[in-house]
């Protein structure tokens, strides 16, 4: 089939070609300057980067360790219990609530023309979840190799629940951006249910140490989901909760993307207004 | 070609709103160079930063079927605490994409331009204002455009700097064109024929100058 050159089908394609040949040098550069950002804040260069996550996780891993010293379980390691949910929660915290100040932090790029404000959120999650899979890595190696144990029972449900929770991550990540810079109360909002949030979304206890009656009012949450279906996949002996389900994240996450891309749509000409 | 439709911008502070622009409309066309008049705050810059993209309009829209610079003279768009090198890298790779020879090209050509010496592998943030200018004023000049945005940029920096700029700017303006913002109307005598004088938000296009600069002196002393 040829494609008649004046067509709009075809003046179409070549206008999509060359938006995504800009959007990709935006974003491959922004990667670039968000890389070299950290890795001049930090001592070691680009070590220095992977510092500062391990060594709070770490802290955290050591102190909780300590009191959940009781079976998770199933055969399910307390080390990778918590580790699961220690990187998924940061995960999500680095992306989305920190999404929520990028209007401020990244202003000044908005001096290059081809820059959009979404671009500075999909290069920041692209660095985050680089970031935080080889702390993952890094982390459960570790336990392994201490701990004398090797257990992964599904290596592709692990993959799939962390890039299902980094899509969900980056829809909150473009919605906060937008309600905070329409509205700025959205931030101390978003700032007074942190806490009660790192509580419910199970970084240290299992769906299944809730009583019945109140889980449904946290199984809604899909970094719990995700949290949980990661340590189930680590290991299948790990029970896995009725109210939890791979279908449910990933519909959850893709549908809050599709509301945020809409909303950035609509709001996109007023974001880049000074 | 730029084409500005129906631009309209106001401004809102503190319960305030003050009109910019109402519905103002020209063309300016490739191969034009054309003078930005007007008092102070009658919004010269925020229609060169609308032009540039680096602003929204409330409503009507810039149609740019050309390439346009960012606005030279506003010292925006760097990292402080990246150096000069890892600043022109970024815009480089903005630019360019992965095509190394290029980026390579542009941070040498900024680097001799610049003439700043070892400060330009030091943080940006411990630049003197007349060093900044320097590394931003060589960017601009790395890349050719269709159309340069120049806000006051030739007021600035040392007598020999200046002159350097100058010299840079008269080879630019013959393949590029410019659209300018400067208070000394001597300045742009060199680089302008067109001239489009704004006052109480509207847009007035004068095809000569000398005339407009009439005009602006009458607006300005009446």
């Amino acid at each position: 089939m040829t494609l008649n050159k004046n067509s709009y089908f075809y003046r179409y394609l070549l206008r999509v070609k060359s938006g995504l040949k800009i959007q990709i040098n935006v974003i491959r550069s922004l990667i670039y300057r968000e890389f070299i950002t950290r890795a001049s804040l930090v001592k070691f260069g680009y070590f220095g980067i992977l510092i500062e996550p391990l060594g709070i996780m770490s802290i955290f891993l050591a102190i909780f360790t300590l009191i959940r010293r009781r079976n998770v379980g199933g055969n399910l390691d307390v080390l990778i219990f918590l580790i699961s949910g220690i990187v998924i929660y940061t995960l999500f915290n680095a992306i989305a609530i920190r999404s929520m100040n990028s209007m401020d932090a990244n202003k000044s790029l908005f001096f290059y023309r081809q820059i959009q404000p979404i671009d500075t959120i999909f290069s920041r999650t692209i660095v985050e979840v680089f970031i935080y899979t080889l702390v993952f890595i890094i982390l459960v190696s570790l336990a392994f190799i201490f701990k004398e144990i090797f257990s992964i029972s599904d290596f592709s449900l692990i993959v799939i629940s962390f890039i299902s929770l980094s899509i969900y991550s980056m829809g909150i990540g473009i919605f906060l951006m937008i309600a905070t810079f329409r509205y700025e109360w959205v931030k101390s909002v978003v700032q007074f249910l942190q806490r009660p949030l790192w509580f419910l979304s199970g970084v240290f206890f299992s769906l299944n140490d809730i009583p019945q009656t109140i889980r449904p009012y946290i199984s809604w949450n899909p970094i719990i989901q995700s949290i949980e279906l990661t340590r189930h996949a680590f290991s299948n002996s790990y029970p896995l909760n009725d109210a939890v389900s791979l279908p449910y994240l990933i519909k959850v996450s893709l549908g809050v993307l599709t509301i945020s891309l809409w909303l950035y749509n609509k709001n996109s000409r007023i974001l880049k207004t000074k | 070609m730029i084409k500005v439709v129906n631009l309209s911008k106001t401004y809102v502070a503190k319960g305030k709103s003050r009109t910019i622009f109402k519905n103002i409309n020209f063309t300016i066309n490739k191969g034009e160079s054309v003078a930005l008049l007007g008092r102070n705050g009658a919004g010269k810059s925020t229609l060169l930063n609308i032009i540039g993209g680096v602003d929204q309009p409330d409503s009507g829209e810039v149609v740019r079927n050309c390439s346009v610079s960012w606005p030279l003279g506003l010292v925006g768009g760097f990292q402080g605490s990246l150096s000069a090198r890892e600043n022109v890298m970024f815009v480089s790779k903005l630019m360019y994409g992965n095509k190394s020879f290029l980026i390579k090209k542009t941070i040498d050509f900024v680097e001799s331009f610049a003439e700043i010496g070892n400060y330009f592998d030091l943080p940006f943030k411990t630049y003197s204002s007349g060093m900044r200018l320097r590394v931003t004023f060589g960017l601009s000049m790395a890349f050719s455009f269709d159309f340069y945005l120049i806000d006051e940029i030739t007021s600035v920096g040392d007598q020999k700097f200046r002159q350097k700029c100058n010299e840079f700017l008269v080879n630019k303006v013959a393949q590029s064109s410019f659209i300018m913002v400067n208070h000394n109307l001597n300045a742009l005598k060199d680089y302008c024929d067109k001239a489009i004088v704004l006052h109480n938000g509207n847009a007035l296009m004068y095809n000569s100058l000398s005339e407009a600069i009439k005009m602006h002196k009458y607006l300005l002393f009446e």
